[in-house]
């Protein structure tokens, strides 16, 4: 039996987690199609050219915007203090945001110490511990605020205050960063987790072999064999979690008290909170300045990633030697704090939703008395209006989902199978990079006031969010297309004919994670729609957002509305497990 | 291919869900400010119009939301000043009433078309009798923001001429004869019920209106002058000395050791129903200053449930020797919104017509947290009847008259909202010299430093 079949991420290559973003030319040079001239190759583009001008066009307009009113002096205004109160200083946001990329760092180390925990797990432990561990990476941010605040709460309605002998405020000054920050580990750390799981499996087990045989010392062989092996890994989930701790914002809106909020302040909050203060111009010279660490963060990886990257050879089928025994009671150990950890935000949420609504606003769950068969569900639900705004999000994700993958594919066949000149290519590929760390808030000031109101109805919000997951969905692709073996391609294209059909077939468990992807994104996303406004009103997580604001008397219903909100993208998350690990890893179906 | 069909039922299925949105016909969309028990309360409400209505709540953002032009037909705002934004009032649509908001209050005023804009077309309706007039909207719900609500357990104390103790030592000597009723009185009130070890108050630090409805209060009782003259943004108004003296008060009434239970830390994670439950189901606080809208609060988790959990709020206290007691109003307006949507108007004028939804407004009145100054009195809960008194249209004779919330007013560096403007620098005032919930003793923090630089911040703010 090949080990493939075992589990997935057996044979995945080390460096084709994810997606590959370097621009560097792919030296196992795909089979290209040598036909008609180049028009065809920016036929493939256009569509995703012209998706992403939905971006490129307020992102620019933001830019103008920032220089037009008050010029360049925007951005040294906008840094320094303004009225000598600190009232619109954004250092403090600046420094809460340096935090949370701190914190994003500590994830990956965390996702790395449990996936070293767990490499000899068995089949059946690392499905459960992955699925364990993912679950919260497709929860929403709302979902997770209001779990943790619901643990966090004062006595006697708080879990962890019913544990500890005297009660401790959790969600006040100083304590709020232990919950939001547990958030962020318990939303983050699946993913670190996963990637760095399918890493380590493909440390060269040869050289560690040889290396040992020769004496080398332990320190030596992590610093020679495993860091740079692990490195292309290392460095693209650190992309992926810097880039959510940059764009940190509902968690903090939901998991913190309105009056402490701005002790946890980040930019984008920051930004979205004293528009209309600072004026157009230092806004706007805000957000650009907010994208533009965002792209730094982004771009450091990237070019680091590009020089270690290693060789690109053929990939192998690398004999594994049995493992050697290592006491299990590690690993169960491991089994025993991190599962019922991970699964307890889900349990409470899940338990306080079936608790009356007076019963959730009084007590904790563990007094009996207040369960119902109901719950609150009746209060979440009774008037429809939170059935039809779910539906209404679900129409608004599949729609972004169908736009994504239809636009997405020419452009990432174009990128690999199609003769690009190699500027191009690079241009192309740096800018999806960029686009794919894009903050919404770069483009919150000339969406908020379209003059035409055009960001009302499903229809446009779909399209503004299929924009924006458009270039994570192209990376994706584009790196699966490439994974997609020689011989497939070759008849087609040796025959003048397009291969992207027989290259899209191939790159199914890709494409189905880019529509999951995008689906979720656009299900979960609470930004775009308070900055869109009108629109987005009937969007589930903002009516659930607007809730928050009587927390304790609506905790009941929210947490049931947060279950209905949370199953759908965990079914979904179930339902394509296999296709998913294997989409984000190898992309391919072989 | 399987993956191609699949592609095909989704589409059809997104598309299937669209086609519902563009359809000429489309519902009635109304924009509110209000979540929970309240959006719910209205939602029912709604429920007896005869066209389907689809209602939103844009919280705090509601004022970009009326600037959009594919914006919402009706909106229900808590701020009357956004109908003179030009962005906005260009697209409002008149409303004709047949009796005009004619109370002593100036408040009641604010929804007055302009003279002249009677002739703008869309709201003729030819079925109005009578003399007629022009409005910009209609009040649909108001709120009576100067109230002390006492938990079961608190000792009495009547706001006006009263008994008292005054006793500690901390105030400015001994108080003169008849003001034991008043401010003053009511401080050395929650001094000794401080000192004897129940915290007197909770306060929902944590909701920054919840402040400024403090400093509200205290400023209107001071000094009506003074607050009419912030509310109508006339210069300098900050720098009256009232002002200062209002903060003085409050930061006084606020550094008393042992007021809120938990000190300042746990007071800012108290919301608004939080320091509700404090007072009504925990009971470790003794009174709560709060809108009328806490009634169904209250009765919904008073302990034990069943009988009547409060006895009547009480007076905002006000300084001894003024005259009148401060009666802050907080309302919201319904406005159609255009261009071109007549149901919008007929929406608007069905909520005040005696043969629409004006039975629907009674029936969420009794049961008490809706105050609508369309209806008479007596159909409220008895614990707010002489509440409404004061909120009507025309108000009864001999009521003394109301002031608009000011918060609702500030735009700017003063705008409120989370983190920001007057709510921050009350927040900032209440954490300087409240005490931080180890049981203090004393006369607490000194209150003229903080004071001092909450009055700078407001100053410099206010530019």
């Amino acid at each position: 039996m090949r080990h493939e079949d075992v589990f997935p991420f057996e044979g995945a290559r080390r460096h084709d987690v994810f997606f590959d973003v370097t621009p560097h030319p792919d030296m196992r040079a795909p089979a290209k199609w040598h036909g008609q001239g180049r028009w065809r190759i920016w036929g493939y583009l256009l569509p995703a050219i012209t998706l992403a001008t939905v971006l490129l066009v307020p992102l620019l307009w933001t830019v103008v915007l920032s220089l037009r009113e008050g010029g360049p002096a925007n951005y040294l205004d906008v840094m320094t203090d303004q009225d000598g109160l600190e009232d619109l200083s954004v250092w403090p946001p600046l420094l809460h945001s340096a935090v949370w990329l701190l914190l994003a760092l500590m994830v990956c180390a965390l996702g790395l110490g449990l996936a070293w925990l767990a490499r000899d797990a068995g089949p059946r432990q690392r499905v459960l511990l992955l699925s364990v561990l993912a679950l919260p990476t497709v929860t929403s941010p709302l979902t997770a605020g209001v779990a943790f605040r619901l643990i966090f709460d004062v006595s006697p309605r708080g879990t962890v205050n019913a544990l500890l002998p005297a009660p401790v405020l959790f969600t006040g000054p100083g304590w709020i960063w232990l919950v939001l920050g547990s958030a962020f580990v318990w939303q983050w750390t699946g993913l670190a987790f996963l990637v760095f799981h399918v890493g380590l499996a493909n440390v060269p087990r040869d050289l560690l072999r040889v290396g040992r045989i020769f004496g080398a010392e332990r320190i030596r062989l992590l610093r020679t064999v495993v860091a740079p092996a692990l490195f292309p890994t290392a460095a693209l989930v650190t992309l992926v979690v810097l880039t959510a701790a940059v764009r940190v914002f509902d968690v903090i809106l939901v998991g913190a008290p309105g009056a402490i909020q701005d002790e946890v302040d980040v930019v984008g909050l920051f930004w979205w909170r004293h528009q209309d203060e600072l004026g157009r111009g230092r806004a706007s010279a805000l957000a650009v300045l907010l994208f533009a660490m965002a792209a730094a963060v982004a771009l450091l990886i990237v070019w680091r990633l590009r020089r270690d990257w290693p060789e690109t050879g053929q990939r192998r089928q690398e004999y594994r030697a049995p493992a050697r025994r290592r006491p299990r009671w590690l690993l169960r150990g491991v089994f025993a704090a991190v599962t019922p950890v991970w699964l307890s935000p889900f349990v409470v949420l899940l338990l306080t939703s079936f608790r009356s609504p007076q019963g959730v606003a009084t007590s904790g769950w563990w007094t009996w008395q207040e369960y119902r068969l109901s719950g609150s569900y009746g209060d979440a639900f009774g008037d429809g209006s939170f059935s039809g705004a779910l539906w209404a999000t679900a129409q608004r994700g599949l729609l972004a989902a169908v736009i994504v993958v239809l636009f997405a594919v020419p452009a990432a066949y174009a990128l690999t199978h199609e003769r690009l000149p190699l500027r191009a290519r690079r241009i192309v590929t740096s800018v999806t990079v960029l686009l794919a760390v894009l903050p919404p808030q770069a483009l919150g000031g000339p969406l908020g006031d379209m003059p035409d109101g055009l960001p009302g109805g499903v229809v446009t919000l779909s399209w503004i969010h299929a924009a924006l997951a458009l270039p994570l969905g192209v990376l994706l692709l584009r790196n699966a297309f490439a994974s997609v073996p020689r011989p497939v391609v070759l008849r087609p294209l040796a025959e003048g004919r397009s291969a992207i059909r027989r290259v899209t077939t191939e790159s199914g468990p890709a494409v189905v994670t880019v529509a999951v992807l995008t689906f979720v994104l656009t299900w979960n996303d609470l930004v775009i729609g308070l900055m869109t406004n009108w629109s987005a009103a009937n969007q589930a997580p903002l009516i659930m957002f607007q809730q928050s604001r009587f927390f304790t008397t609506s905790a009941g219903a929210l947490a049931a509305q947060a279950v209905a909100v949370t199953a759908v993208p965990a079914l979904l998350l179930f339902a394509t497990g296999r296709w998913l690990v294997r989409g984000l890893t190898q992309g391919v179906n072989r | 291919m399987n993956r191609r069909k699949a592609l095909a039922v989704l589409s059809g299925l997104a598309v299937g869900g669209l086609t519902g949105c563009s359809d000429p016909g489309s519902p009635l969309r109304i924009a509110v400010v209000w979540s929970g028990e309240e959006l719910k309360r209205f939602r029912r409400f709604v429920r007896d119009y005869h066209q389907e209505v689809v209602v939103y709540s844009g919280g705090e953002d509601i004022a970009a939301l009326l600037q959009n032009p594919a914006g919402p037909d009706v909106a229900i705002i808590p701020q009357p000043w956004l109908l003179d934004n030009p962005k906005i009032s260009r697209r409002i649509q008149p409303v004709l009433q047949p009796v005009a908001p004619t109370g002593a209050d100036e408040w009641q005023k604010l929804v007055l078309a302009a003279p002249g804009t009677s002739a703008s077309g869309t709201a003729a309706d030819g079925n109005a009798t009578g003399p007629a007039v022009q409005v910009k909207g209609v009040w649909f719900k108001v709120t009576h923001k100067s109230l002390i609500w006492r938990g079961p357990n608190a000792p009495p104390f009547s706001a006006g001429p009263g008994d008292g103790d005054p006793a500690s030592g901390c105030g400015e000597g001994a108080l003169p004869s008849g003001c034991e009723g008043g401010w003053e009185g009511w401080l050395e009130h929650c001094r000794r019920l401080a000192r004897d070890g129940t915290p007197p108050l909770s306060i929902a630090a944590a909701d920054g209106w919840t402040l400024t409805d403090w400093f509200e209060n205290v400023l209107l009782g001071i000094s009506r002058e003074t607050y009419a003259g912030l509310l109508n943004n006339v210069a300098g108004a900050w720098n009256d000395e009232n002002v200062e003296k209002a903060l003085t008060s409050l930061a006084t009434l606020w550094s008393i050791p042992g007021l809120v239970p938990g000190g300042f830390p746990r007071a800012l994670t108290t919301q608004f129903h939080d320091s509700i439950l404090d007072v009504f189901y925990y009971r470790n606080a003794d009174m709560l200053s709060a809108p009328d809208f806490a009634w169904p609060v209250i009765k919904r988790y008073h302990r034990p449930p069943g009988n009547p959990p409060a006895p009547k709020p009480i007076r905002f206290p006000w300084p001894c020797g003024k005259p009148q007691p401060p009666v802050l109003v907080g309302g919201d307006v319904a406005v159609a919104l255009g261009p071109g949507r007549a149901s919008a108007v007929d929406f608007v004028k069905w909520i005040t017509d005696p043969r629409g939804g004006v039975e629907g407004l009674k029936d969420w009145a009794r049961e008490g947290g809706f105050l609508s100054p369309e209806l008479s009195p007596d159909v409220y809960p008895d614990e707010l009847r002489d509440l409404a008194r004061e909120v009507r249209t025309p108000p009864a004779p001999s009521v003394p008259p109301g002031a608009f919330d000011l918060s609702d007013k500030l735009t700017g560096g003063l705008a409120g909202g989370d983190g920001k403007g007057l709510w921050r620098i009350l927040t900032k005032l209440f954490i300087e010299v409240a005490d931080d919930g180890a049981r203090g003793s004393g006369c607490g923090k000194p209150v003229a430093g903080p004071v001092a630089r909450a009055l700078e911040h407001l100053r410099k703010s206010a530019g």
